[in-house]
């Protein structure tokens, strides 16, 4: 691939949007030659970062966050595949975010009660960069996976 | 995502197929939740056609085994595809859960009277 395929999706961000953001991306990621496994584990990291940020939006409601309930308003979503990698860019206009640093509480523990930080410790397993920015009032939160060539 | 629900005896099995996300894993909760409220107390869910699960399917499943235990049930998986079986590796559940290789491989581990 020469130039990078770049597309841009921007949805409102609610829970019942998930599915065509998803669907979205695949079809992206199809016609950029990603496909199987990596393509897979792309789109499991685009679900937790498109629910996290809903999760975030709606954690000053009563009895805490939770995925129903709000809106984390507009997101904006830029996807760039290259011969080298993909990238997945979550643009959105909600409160900082901030990503947990140390890794959740696993296995058993999360039979036993609500264990926080899951969907990031995912995304920072199946990805090769998770990093993300606040600029002015915006929260940016890149996905960066590395194409085996 | 679609889901198919099957008969063997006392046993119930799930067929999933497609992408389990974040808004189809609380409507596959729903499903379910029927099931359980309708006295299925033994389940496979067979993830031969399952493309991907997050985070937020395996809340679905923690949800049902919690259900299932409380009832002296029991949940089990079989057919993951690798990427299925990656994430239950990451967090730690694959030992927790019980996993097989083949549909018939979960069926052989329920008493055969519970089978007809």
């Amino acid at each position: 691939m020469g130039n990078p395929q770049i597309s841009t999706l921007e949805v409102s961000g609610e829970l019942k949007n998930a599915t065509a953001v998803i669907n979205w991306v695949d079809s992206e990621l199809e016609r950029g030659g990603v496909s199987g496994e990596t393509a897979s584990e792309i789109l499991i990291c685009v679900d937790e970062a498109f629910s996290n940020i809903i999760f975030h939006s709606n954690k000053h409601q009563s009895g805490g966050p939770s995925w129903t309930g709000g809106s984390a308003g507009m997101i904006r979503i830029r996807l760039s595949v290259n011969a080298h990698s993909v990238t997945v860019v979550f643009c959105d206009d909600a409160e900082a975010l901030i990503l947990p640093g140390v890794k959740p509480q696993l296995g058993q523990a999360m039979l036993e009660r609500a264990t926080p930080g899951v969907g990031v410790y995912i995304m920072r397993q199946l990805m090769d960069e998770v990093s993300y920015q606040r600029d002015g009032n915006t929260n940016c939160l890149t996905l960066i996976k590395k194409l085996k060539s | 995502m679609e889901l198919r629900i099957k008969e063997k005896g006392n046993v119930r099995i799930v067929y999933l197929q497609g992408k389990l996300d974040v808004f189809l894993s609380i409507e596959a909760e729903k499903e379910f939740d029927r099931l359980v409220d309708a006295g299925a107390l033994n389940i496979i869910v067979n993830m031969k056609d399952l493309d991907f699960l997050s985070s937020s399917g395996l809340r679905t499943f923690i949800a049902l085994q919690k259900k299932l235990s409380s009832r002296k049930g029991r949940l089990l998986f079989c057919s993951m595809p690798p990427a299925v079986s990656k994430i239950f590796r990451i967090v730690e559940l694959a030992d927790i859960f019980c996993i097989c290789e083949t549909e018939q491989a979960a069926l052989e581990l329920f008493p055969e009277e519970q089978l007809y």
